[in-house]
């Protein structure tokens, strides 16, 4: 599928349900702002994993605007503050002092905030 | 930088059946609806009632909203959906800050404007240009696509004021 026949249309026109995962990988890094926008939020419920590098480009490369980029920013963190309060929990035996127990506790702190997961017990 | 050379108004028919109706100058395209509809506020957010509803039961009850999981992934679903609303409604919100109205005249000034940036365009990238305002000056970033067949394509604009840019949140 190519994404220059899509970008010329409207994002209000798109079926992005409807769009493979590498289309909607490909969309959300074009300078098409409304639909990158669409294209990343769709991708992060089909599938999270495929976020994380493109998210992370977008970040890097400080593409797009401010909504483009706080979105990026909003899924790397929950993806990552999923994977560090997974692993924390998984091994908290070994975990003493360690850097990733701050990062869990950070993490507890903003959760503690929004209520949004279960606390950490170390 | 405006040009008040006249410009045609042109149709482009998309691989998806639908026509896009452009303003055309050389090889330079700018959808009107992507100024007229994007860059002047004018998209929908059909969510926007359900996302107050979800908003006014979290902060009712958060513990026990939070405990609600199918709850809390729609309210992020339509908090994400509403960044394009709320990129769309800024446009319009610089646009006022610097005292121009949401009319025909603004559109033709705009086309005018952005068909002279487009010429320098070279590859797909991004420009920064402003127009003079009654309060100000509207500074304007616009999203560029070189097609395939080498036409310039506007893909998006975004107006900022000084003030606009402050309250951001």
């Amino acid at each position: 599928m190519n994404v220059e026949d899509i970008i010329i249309l409207d994002d209000y026109d798109i079926d992005y349900a409807a769009l493979p995962d590498d289309t909607l990988g490909q969309l959300a890094l074009c300078n098409e702002l409304y639909i990158a926008t669409s294209a990343l939020s769709e991708l992060s419920e089909r599938n999270p994993t495929l976020v994380i590098p493109i998210a992370w480009q977008i970040i890097a490369t400080e593409h797009g605007d401010y909504y483009l980029q706080k979105l990026a920013m909003e899924l790397l963190f929950e993806l990552m503050a999923s994977a560090v309060t997974k692993f924390v929990h998984k091994n908290r035996s070994g975990l003493q002092n360690d850097k990733l127990v701050q990062y869990a506790n950070i993490i507890q702190s903003a959760n503690a905030i929004s209520r949004k997961e279960h606390p950490i017990t170390l | 930088m405006t040009d008040d050379t006249p410009f045609e108004i042109v149709e482009i028919s998309s691989l998806y059946g639908k026509t896009i109706q452009c303003a055309k100058r050389g090889n330079v395209l700018i959808s009107v609806t992507k100024i007229t509809m994007f860059g002047l506020g004018r998209i929908q957010f059909p969510e926007q009632a359900e996302l107050s509803q979800l908003r006014q039961e979290r902060h009712g009850n958060q513990r026990k909203f939070s405990k609600d999981h199918e709850k809390l992934k729609c309210l992020e679903r339509l908090e994400r959906l509403e960044y394009n609303w709320r990129r769309s409604q800024g446009n319009l919100k610089a646009v006022r800050d610097v005292g121009l109205r949401d009319s025909e005249e603004l559109v033709r000034q705009l086309f005018g404007h952005l068909l002279i940036v487009g010429q320098s365009v070279s590859a797909t990238s991004h420009q920064f240009s402003e127009i003079d305002a009654p309060l100000g000056r509207l500074h304007i970033q616009s999203y560029w696509q070189v097609l395939n067949d080498g036409r310039k394509y506007l893909t998006t604009v975004i107006f900022m004021s000084e003030m606009s840019a402050e309250s951001k949140s």
